[in-house]
């Protein structure tokens, strides 16, 4: 009796973790078919999207499906309302200490510029340029989507000071998320926070390419 | 004694009226976390559907070879495939602005991001210089045709990819690998010579 008793409690649990694993496989494929077909329409088009794929952790630059870079997320947060896998509108970016300003030619100057260099040579590599490089994007910064999705990317530390500027902005982060998260159901808005770590070059490279207004999915299975 | 003691009464008042006001919050952003729920489609269906959704993605990348450029490293890439057959340092645009002094007109001297396709090739190109070429320069727009040619300082080749917007050659190889065009791709010479003998017109081109 106590055997067969024994072999059922067995089998029962050999169907059951079956049964979880096969049902855990099929939201995974229901999942990523809606990925898929999310990317079917942004691939159709002539852009440039960005995948943000919080399940594997990483940043895809991508076009015609085509993976055109691929960066990795080094630490990742979220918090708030469950995000559906859908192109969205990236709004707004705004640095959190300077936004890269665009030079104005100035047409006068130029011209003062061309008289001189009749006079004058440069050597070759040490000039400086007036105009937007990789370097001057920022590093820190945060992204508006559409849906009250706020997506704000930060550079991984590894100094001293950077790994202390770090606790305090995840310190800073837990307590000022649910004041938001109350502020917005206040004002019956959806909120959610993501917050992702790359590294530097990383960051500027995402500021660098995704435009105010491009379609874009977050992806959080 | 007394008013140390309703200072620390309203601190800490104030301190669980903030423990209280967390909680909620975190109340709130747990509570409308909703767990996936599986489409009434049978899974042999979704697996179906998810493996036809990948062949169309794939079938929409481009076919043969196709080049790619990195506007931010100043790269361009040959590829075919997910192979890169060759990678050139080249010049991206400026982002810098000119404003028109006398109307309401703007450039702003970026190389354009997404998929455009080689429409053109040319050899020995002539650059038809456009208005915001001589404004930059303090001098007035011709209104004849011929004023604007000028020819030589495209290089030896070009391709056109519409709107303005050509990968060329230039005389100015030391800026290369630096963001100073208006807006154009220009390659050095000998690399772009190796890329006009082996890219069709039609080859599609993606910049980010």
């Amino acid at each position: 009796m106590k055997i067969l008793s024994c072999t059922l409690l067995i089998i029962l649990l050999a169907v059951s973790v079956t049964a979880s694993a096969i049902s855990e496989k099929a939201v995974g494929i229901v999942n990523e078919t809606r990925l898929l077909e999310a990317e079917l329409k942004l691939a159709k088009k002539p852009i440039i999207y960005f995948i943000f794929n919080l399940k594997d952790k990483k940043v895809f630059l991508k076009s015609r499906g085509l993976i055109l870079k691929e960066m990795k997320i080094e630490d990742l947060k979220f918090w708030g309302e469950p995000v559906d896998v859908a192109s969205r509108s990236m709004l707004k970016k705004s640095a959190l200490f300077k936004e890269p300003r665009r030079e104005k030619i100035d047409p006068n100057k130029n011209k003062e510029e061309e008289a001189e260099t009749t006079t004058t040579t440069t050597t070759p590599g040490t000039f400086d340029i007036e105009a937007l490089e990789l370097k001057d994007m920022p590093a820190t910064y945060r992204l508006e989507f559409e849906g009250g999705i706020f997506i704000s990317i930060g550079p991984a530390g590894t100094g001293f000071f950077s790994k202390l500027y770090n606790a305090g902005s995840n310190l800073g982060w837990y307590i000022s998320r649910p004041l938001i998260t109350i502020w917005n159901s206040v004002r019956s808005r959806s909120y959610t926070s993501i917050y992702l770590t790359l590294n530097e070059e990383d960051a500027r490279s995402i500021y660098w390419s995704l435009v105010e207004n491009s379609e874009n999915i977050i992806y959080q299975p | 004694m007394i008013m140390r003691k309703k200072i620390l009464i309203i601190l800490l008042a104030i301190f669980i009226i903030f423990l209280t006001l967390e909680a909620v919050g975190f109340y709130l952003a747990g509570s409308r976390a909703s767990a996936v729920s599986l489409k009434a489609d049978s899974v042999k269906n979704i697996h179906a559907r998810n493996v036809n959704l990948k062949k169309r993605i794939a079938a929409l990348s481009p076919k043969g070879t196709y080049l790619v450029i990195d506007t931010a490293k100043n790269r361009l890439y040959v590829k075919q495939e997910n192979n890169t057959l060759k990678e050139v340092i080249v010049s991206t645009g400026s982002g810098s602005i000119l404003d028109d002094p006398k109307g309401n007109r703007q450039w702003i001297f970026d190389t354009p991001r997404g998929e455009r396709s080689i429409q053109v090739k040319k050899t020995n190109p002539v650059w038809t210089k456009p208005d915001w070429a001589f404004i930059e320069e303090g001098e007035d727009v011709p209104k004849s045709f011929k004023d604007r040619i000028e020819e030589g300082v495209l290089g030896d080749y070009a391709f056109d990819l519409g709107d303005g917007y050509m990968i060329h050659g230039t005389l100015y190889t030391r800026l290369l690998g630096r963001n100073v065009t208006h807006g154009c791709v220009r390659v050095g010479d000998k690399d772009l010579k190796e890329i006009y003998n082996t890219i069709p017109v039609g080859t599609k081109v993606i910049i980010f």
